[in-house]
């Protein structure tokens, strides 16, 4: 592990693994898509509907992994300043943001008509709507300081007090009355779920996950590169200033 | 054809809206990442090119200069500088600081 936080072996790393990792990501989001729209039955209530949970839940579940990862991340910033952490934490961000949003909008068009309406606010809905805010920010502070460095300290520390909001989504069910419904999947006692429809969505979820991995390691690659060519394009203006003078 | 029943609509807009979103995500990942490679080799068909890139040198021969010549330098090794001047680390090792265990 020690070894990979060098970022020049880490890229030699993730140019071995994004081939794999493409190949694994379309098998599981075809096999995925196939379960879930033509062999998975339609539920006893929600009907057909229930084919958006395929894509709501495991969206909503990387939304959270996403912030996880930042929040780990961003104290590998602050504890041992690595640089590899924070571009972790920072590529990160637009992914999270993207399943939080996937989940906001589909969990809605699944709430019209099953609940009769496409929003409440409700505390599952509310602290989901926190989370998409939560990343809009830290994206727009990494955008607005220049300096990597700093940015990443400062993006860091928003990323920690933000973290408080993870265990809010997960009880918030169990802690408020709330119009979503309880967790269904991870609980004591067992899923409530039949295997036919839980299938669809494991393997949704294992293809939501290799496609967030996937991305994130690209998007890691890109900042890293991106801050050589900072750094490059500093040294080339610094000799030209050496040169005219 | 698939018969989504009498909600068809909110599907086909659930499925429709996430693989906009997602295929835009990994599209504008993927041409960042080339646009970067671009930059960078485009900086080193100019000769600018990072210290480590420019001079690669074998880490090999450092412990054999530590046990011929000892300095003040390896006289009393850290963890941040084991016994082997900067100049001599591994390409890309010199600004990696090690975490702690």
């Amino acid at each position: 592990m020690i070894s990979l936080a060098n970022p020049t072996r880490f890229l030699s790393l993730v140019d071995r693994v994004v081939p794999w990792l493409t190949a694994l990501t379309i098998i599981l989001l075809a096999t995925g898509l196939y379960l879930a729209l033509f062999v998975a039955p339609p539920d006893y209530q929600q009907g057909e509907t229930v084919r958006i949970m395929f894509i709501h839940v495991p969206a909503a579940w990387l939304a959270m992994f996403g912030y996880t990862v930042i929040a780990i991340a961003a104290l590998g910033t602050l504890i041992w300043r690595h640089p590899l952490a924070d571009v972790a934490a920072k590529t990160a961000a637009p992914i999270g943001a993207t399943f939080t949003f996937v989940a906001l909008v589909t969990g809605s068009l699944w709430g019209k008509p099953m609940w009769g309406t496409y929003w409440v606010w409700d505390a599952r809905l509310t602290s989901m709507l926190v989370l998409f805010l939560l990343y809009l920010g830290l994206i727009a502070l990494w955008q607005s300081i220049e300096e990597p460095g700093r940015a990443g300290r400062a993006a860091a520390i928003l990323a920690l007090v933000g973290t408080i909001n993870i265990p809010i989504i997960k009880f918030s069910v169990d802690w408020w009355n709330t119009l979503h419904q309880p967790a269904s999947v991870f609980r004591a006692g067992g899923s409530t779920i039949d295997v036919s429809l839980l299938t669809p969505l494991f393997v949704m979820a294992a293809g939501f996950t290799a496609l967030f991995v996937l991305l994130h390691l690209i998007a890691m690659r890109a900042e890293i590169l991106r801050r050589r060519v900072r750094a490059l394009q500093q040294t080339q203006v610094e000799r030209a200033a050496l040169a005219e003078a | 054809m698939l018969d989504l029943g009498p909600h068809a609509l909110f599907i086909v807009v659930a499925y429709g809206v996430t693989f906009i979103a997602v295929g835009a995500l990994a599209l504008t990942t993927v041409e960042d990442d080339r646009q970067q490679r671009r930059k960078l080799a485009e900086l080193e068909r100019k000769g600018i090119r990072r210290r480590s890139a420019a001079n690669p040198k074998p880490a090999a021969p450092a412990k054999k200069a530590t046990a011929a010549k000892p300095s003040p330098a390896n006289a009393k090794p850290t963890k941040l500088s084991p016994a082997m001047p900067p100049a001599k680390r591994k390409p890309g090792a010199a600004r990696t600081r090690k975490p702690r265990a």
